[in-house]
């Protein structure tokens, strides 16, 4: 509607009159602007021209935009308080809160918050946020917000070419179309992950730290490395908080109670666990509630060793039952990390291990009640119990997927019958679940303890020795590893071309990225620990103020993805078709070995060298290959960009046509030089396996091979329609003929057993580079 | 080292499977007299070629390390008699043990292989009257009960198979089977219809395990040592309750000698008699 305000009676010309807008500019007085802004905040028509009326007669040339309003408010005033308040929202710029407020825009608010975030002078300052000002005012929204002014302050500091300050200030976050996708449908990156409200809490931070790492944290040439796939930094999203993994004492709170807060201060304290089962309870917590300090696996060596103390005079059935009851706790805890299951580890000795005997045993409430060589009885009796235990599988006869079982094996275990006994039930799981594992510690190279956990990493006493300490076998415990990164292996190959040297020096390269990024960790974890206080758990003192995180021993981890695909491409052979290029891809790995000693000594912190589990990175490095490096060599399909993937670190491949025990023995040779974490999978058939026959398998194995740590792997149907679980992956239930979702499948990822999906979804749990690899992986019928 | 030209039909280089407890290579000969309709190396029944003996030695010492023995299998590994004694020879000079696999069809050959084999296992694949007719060879009848005789009387160590089809024993078969054999170690095996060379037999559902244990039970009453073998659980000796099971689910049992009350037992049950 158009006011024809010259029919009003205008008292004065206001053809010559200029206003003065807040950047300078001139305007020329349009009372037709005044009288249309009134109407529209509602005001009627005769007030709207009568005031109009009035300030025409009132406006004089230079007179200023906020002036002018002023004087209309006034006006508004002396007819109605409700049309001034209006009048004046409509022409103020508000602010919506994060408070839920409405507060005026304030630009000087952005002039500081630039100098405090970006390190701007005021200058530049405030030239910006004049420019902001300006800009919002001609966008005309309704509400302004924090997050929108934010934005178009990044834009604006882009034109002023201030990128640098840009990466600074702007905001982390998701888009609102991502946010939907991720309630509704959960996270297409990590299937395997329940889709329940705290995993989609986690995935939104995840989200926001994972950012806050490439864009604050870590300087652009190592966050470029990464994201171009050179190097992996994994875990991400954890890596500005958490440490990666810990191997637990469960001594520790057996003698000072537990608080699983670590502080005491936010919910109730234990006292030293009375009772067996009390102390289990209070294992299964010690983890969860690390789990939450840390981004990796949890872990106890010894665990049955340092539980014997607490059996002394149960019956079997007791301890079974004390068994089955941790052994739930660690797979019904859904609470971890975001609504998961705690990844979780159990180191089982056959026998009380030489250097634990003579060690004071702490049993109820805290008391020494002897020391561990009394409890051999008691030890032993609690691994049948644990073992017979994931024997039964849970009530509808699946596996228990958790703790990874580290089972492990010493000088006397094959020759004594008491372990020999022990082995047999191991043995018989892995012909039912194939779930366990076998710690190797017969070969020379081994060290007094060495532990892993499923997914490989492995401590050993080696660092003890190294740094004098009294019992080297306690590097073992309470400290883990700091942080992995993994080097690609295949990309370095492409970028030598052939030349020997070449290769060393992109080596370095790489190296030196990784050096530069593990010392940016290892000091913000400090600072997390000793500054900022956020991992509590880890930093809980004991009566005498000994911190119960040994952070001086923490492991700075380099692995590697695709050493054969490295090899077939600078060599022309894969790992299994040659001894020369074999030979080169062991000088490659002891090169990386020697390099982890140097930044040893260089630094005063313990480094390794790991083959790294790399459940998604196998896939990342090869699709980034793949499309960057038209040669690169990837197994899967390369029409399929989805399914390509990496041999893990220096794996035989996994299709490769070669007898189980070259395939054990050609990887086995990479073990000794891994010391931060290495593995050997045999993948079975179908058919099940003779638990007897298996366990001469594995005695040969450990005598006749250099290997560290290995398992036997079995894919699995379970059928929730008989319970029965049957060898392989069947479309239908081998013994009663369902299908769809009564069958579900399981198999070992990479450092756990997984499951991949069901009848009716066949590939909901694995991410596709691994399904790829599940497909090619050769079994062996034993 | 004399060479020959062999008929390999392939090999398996570890198998727990193959022989009770044992880790074993397992080879596979070409050539076979039977045509039974559940056959699952049907691939195997003509011989194609012919490879060089030298190749699977090779095979065989890269194997040695890991293995307990070789197991002969096919087709019919007593066929080519000369091949198959040539290559024991081979075994046993690695200081191997060897078992062979045989349908019985050469009462003769077996003969002159008793001394250096240390478990045969022959099948008897089903009752007498309906043998011949089964696996399609008219004498075939006869001359298994002339190899069950010879290796009746020798010392060697013999295991007696049946495996067994939904369509082709009834309980009762089985029944007179262990009659039949029941100086012998029996074991039951659940036959794997999805492998067989007749398209019928590929159509029907396996056995299950609790049918094959019903069977161990009747065939139990006549013969003192039966085996079942079956997908699901893998060997178990049979009794009266199945020990393998009990271990396999880790369920509880009280132990004779009270020492270890609710242990569980190993499926061969020496947790008492340490
Ligand atoms: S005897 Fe054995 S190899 Fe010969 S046809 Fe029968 S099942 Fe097949
Ligand atoms: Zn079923």
């Amino acid at each position: 509607m158009a006011i024809n305000v010259q029919r009003m009676s205008l008292s004065r010309s206001v053809e010559e009159i200029n206003i003065i807008k807040s950047d300078g500019r001139k305007e020329k007085f349009d009372p037709n602007k005044i009288a249309m802004s009134l109407m529209k905040i509602g005001v009627p028509y005769k007030i709207s021209a009568r005031i109009t009326d009035m300030i025409s007669t009132q406006v004089y040339d230079g007179i200023t935009t906020k002036q002018l309003r002023t004087m209309i408010i006034n006006a508004l005033l002396q007819y109605d308080e409700k049309f001034a308040l209006r009048y004046k929202h409509s022409h103020e710029l508000l602010v919506r809160t994060s408070r839920g407020t409405l507060e005026p825009f304030d630009d000087e608010k952005i002039t500081k918050s630039l100098i405090r975030e970006c390190n701007l002078d005021r200058d530049t300052a405030e030239k910006i946020s004049k420019k902001v000002k300006a800009q919002l005012r001609k966008l005309n929204v309704q509400y302004l917000t924090a997050p929108l002014i934010r934005e178009v302050v990044t834009v604006a500091l882009l034109e002023e070419g201030l990128e640098e300050a840009r990466n600074r200030y702007t905001r982390l976050g998701m888009p609102v179309y991502d946010v939907t996708q991720l309630i509704e449908h959960g996270s297409k990156e990590n299937a395997n992950l329940h889709h329940n409200p705290e995993t989609i809490h986690k995935f939104a931070g995840d989200q926001i730290l994972k950012e806050y790492l490439l864009v604050s944290v870590l300087p652009k040439h190592i966050a470029d490395a990464h994201m171009r796939g050179e190097i992996h930094l994994h875990d991400v999203e954890y890596y500005a908080i958490r440490p990666n993994c810990l191997q637990h004492d469960l001594r520790w709170f057996m003698l000072h109670g537990l608080k699983v807060d670590g502080t005491g201060d936010h919910t109730s304290v234990a006292r030293a666990p009375k009772h067996a089962s009390v102390a289990a309870l209070h294992a299964a917590k010690i983890l969860a509630a690390s789990q939450t300090n840390m981004a990796g696996g949890q872990a106890f060596d010894f665990f049955n060793v340092f539980m014997a103390p607490f059996l002394k005079g149960l019956s079997y059935k007791e301890v079974r039952q004390i068994a089955q009851m941790f052994i739930y706790e660690m797979n019904q805890q859904y609470v971890a990390r975001g609504g998961q299951v705690v990844f979780s580890n159990v180191g089982i000795e056959l026998d009380v291990p030489e250097f634990l005997r003579e060690e004071e045993a702490v049993g109820a409430e805290g008391k020494i009640v002897g020391t561990y060589g009394d409890f051999r009885d008691e030890a032993q009796m609690f691994a049948h119990a644990y073992l017979d235990v994931m024997l039964e599988g849970d009530a509808v006869g699946k596996p228990h997927l958790f703790p990874n079982t580290i089972v492990k094996v010493r000088d006397r275990s094959f020759r004594d019958d008491e372990q020999r006994e022990l082995l047999l039930k191991v043995h018989q799981l892995f012909a039912k679940y194939g779930t366990p594992y076998i710690a190797n510690l017969i070969p020379k190279w081994q060290t007094e303890n060495a532990n892993y956990m499923g997914c490989r990493t492995r401590l050993d006493s080696a660092w003890g020795e190294y740094t004098g300490m009294e019992k080297p076998w306690e590097a073992t415990i309470r400290t883990g590893n700091i942080h992995y990164h993994t080097l690609n292996l295949p990309r370095i190959a492409y970028e030598a071309n052939g030349d020997d040297s070449r290769v060393f020096d992109l080596l370095d390269e790489r190296l030196s990225l990784i050096e530069e990024s593990m010392r940016i960790k290892h000091q913000i974890i400090e600072r997390r620990l000793q500054k900022d206080g956020v991992l509590p758990f880890l930093t809980q003192k004991s009566r005498d103020g000994e911190i119960y995180y040994r952070f001086e021993n923490v492991t700075h981890t380099v692995g590697y993805v695709g050493m054969n695909e490295f090899l077939k491409y600078h060599t022309g052979y894969e790992l299994h078709e040659d001894d020369e290029a074999y030979r080169f891809a062991l000088d490659v790995a002891e090169y990386i070995r020697e390099w982890t000693k140097e930044k040893q000594s260089e630094t005063g912190w313990r480094w390794s060298f790991t083959q790294t589990p790399a459940e998604s990175t196998a896939g990342r490095f090869a699709r980034l290959d793949l499309r960057d490096f038209p040669k690169a060599i990837v197994n899967g399909d390369p029409n399929d960009p989805k399914s390509v993937y990496y041999t893990n670190s220096s794996h035989i491949r996994v299709s490769a046509d070669v007898p189980l025990y070259k395939r054990i023995q050609l990887e086995s040779r990479f073990h000794p030089l891994t010391n931060g974490g290495h593995i050997a999978h045999i993948f079975l058939g179908e058919s099940y396996p003779d638990p007897e026959a298996l366990m001469k398998l594995t005695e040969r194995i450990c005598k006749n091979t250099e290997v560290g740590l290995f398992d036997y792997t079995r894919d699995l149907t379970t059928c929730k329609n008989c319970g029965k679980v049957s060898g392989g992956l069947h479309e239908r239930c081998p013994n009663c003929g369902a299908s769809g979702d009564a069958i579900e499948y399981y198999s070992r990822i990479t450092g756990y057993y997984q499951r991949i999906g069901s009848g009716s979804n066949k590939t909901g749990g694995w991410n596709s580079a691994k399904i790829s690899e599940l497909k090619d992986r050769k079994r062996y019928t034993v | 080292m004399r060479h020959l030209k062999i008929n390999l039909g392939g090999f398996v280089p570890i198998s727990t499977v193959d022989w009770s407890h044992q880790l074993s290579f397992v080879i596979f000969l070409s050539g076979c007299p039977f045509r039974c309709p559940y056959c699952q190396n049907y691939e195997l029944l003509e011989v194609k070629e012919l490879r060089d003996s030298e190749e699977l030695f090779r095979e065989l010492d890269e194997a040695k390390m890991f293995i307990d023995g070789v197991v002969f299998s096919g087709g019919e590994p007593t066929e080519r008699i000369d091949i198959l004694t040539f290559l024991i020879e081979g075994v046993k000079k690695r200081g191997l043990k060897v078992a062979v696999q045989t349908n019985g069809y050469y009462p003769d050959n077996l003969k002159r292989i008793l001394e250096d084999v240390d478990l045969f296992m022959m099948d008897v694949k089903t009752v007498p009257e309906k043998y011949d007719s089964l696996v399609k060879r008219p004498d075939a009848l006869e001359r298994v009960e002339r190899s069950l005789e010879i290796l009746r009387e020798s010392e060697v160590d013999v295991e007696i198979r049946t495996t067994l089809f939904r369509s082709l024993h009834t309980l009762e078969d089985v029944e007179r089977i262990a009659l039949w054999v029941s100086d012998f170690p029996l074991v039951l095996q659940q036959g794997r219809p999805e492998n067989a060379w007749d398209e019928e037999i590929r159509k029907e559902r396996p056995l299950t395990r609790d049918e094959i244990f019903e069977m161990a039970r009747v065939a139990k009453k006549h013969n003192k040592n039966i085996k079942i073998r079956t997908a699901e659980l893998g060997e178990e000796e049979y009794e009266d309750h199945s020990i393998r099971r009990e271990a396999v689910l880790g369920e509880e049992r009280s132990c004779k000698s009270g020492k270890r009350d609710g242990y569980s037992r190993s499926y061969h049950g020496r947790c008492c008699e340490r």
